[in-house]
């Protein structure tokens, strides 16, 4: 079978199913995904690997580079989840070590996203046409 | 993080295989590894910093396949970055290092035998593995044919240089 790793970006500011959703917004924390204790990654995230692989300078260096290809102009941290998203493609682009972070840090997002969306789709849900439940 | 791990990503990264499309040499090869072990999962794991990404896989779990890999937290393989040894779980439910690990105790692993791909260049860069949802005892003989696998495997990555 065919692997693709690429992130998607429809939608902003926060495209997580529902009952994964922070409540404040583009800067929420990220909720766990139950039983796999998995949060959301995020751009704090992103710089402590980079920093742990480059060092805390060429790390966070690498980090605004990918930023700034992803055409972030502000802030770099914290990252709302479409450009977090749009950095770290830019990232696993980049090549090199810092390039293999990028797509460590792919493969989270989507381990994450599909295990977000799976529990989000076992969630029981109250029915209004059986019990006149609103 | 040691030099010694830097230069590992590093071959890694010269191999130009992370996030690419499967190599269908591989994919033939896992294939054929659950076969002969009598196993419904194969796996070419590569691990990365903080995640593992599958160069092969045959019978993972859907969310799996479709992330292209796992958090490193949870992966098996990395038990045989340091040891270089293969990695071997007959009862992931009472095996201390494993058994806490989401992959038990949601997706139902219960049994698993990796072996490293030693690089030309002396690094492991991952493992070639295998994996069940019952408890499996492990032979002399198995576990030589899995490094088999894990040699014509590490040699295929090499290839890629």
């Amino acid at each position: 079978m065919t692997t693709r790793i690429e992130t998607s970006f429809a939608g902003e500011p926060d495209e997580r199913p529902a009952s994964t959703r922070g409540r404040s917004g583009e800067h929420a924390q990220p909720a766990l995904v139950l039983g796999y204790g998995l949060a959301a990654p995020s751009a704090s995230e992103a710089v402590a690997a980079l920093a742990r692989i480059l060092g805390e300078g060429a790390g966070r260096a690498a980090w605004v580079a990918a930023c700034r290809r992803a055409g972030i102009d502000g802030p770099v941290e914290p990252l709302g989840r479409r450009r977090f998203r749009a950095a770290v493609s830019a990232l696993a682009a980049s090549g090199g070590v810092a390039g293999i972070v990028g797509h460590a840090l792919t493969i989270r997002i989507r381990t994450y996203d599909r295990l977000a969306e799976r529990q989000d789709a076992s969630r029981p849900r109250l029915s209004v046409e059986r019990g006149g439940v609103a | 993080v040691n030099q010694a791990e830097q230069g590992r990503l590093a071959y890694i990264a010269d191999l130009g295989i992370v996030g690419r499309a499967h190599d269908t040499m591989l994919t033939r090869l896992v294939r054929e590894a659950a076969a002969v072990l009598l196993m419904p999962t194969a796996l070419v794991t590569v691990v990365l910093d903080t995640a593992q990404f599958l160069a092969a896989e045959w019978g993972a779990p859907d969310w799996m396949a479709e992330a292209g890999g796992t958090p490193i937290e949870w992966s098996f393989c990395i038990h045989s970055l340091e040891t270089r040894e293969p990695f071997v779980v007959e009862d992931a439910a009472a095996h201390p290092l494993v058994r806490h690990n989401p992959l038990v105790s949601q997706d139902g692993v219960r049994s698993y035998a990796g072996a490293p791909m030693v690089s030309a260049g002396g690094h492991v860069l991952g493992n070639f593995c295998v994996l069940n949802t019952v408890p499996r005892r492990f032979s002399d003989q198995d576990i030589a044919v899995l490094a088999g696998f894990a040699r014509v495997a590490a040699a295929r990555l090499d290839g890629h240089r």
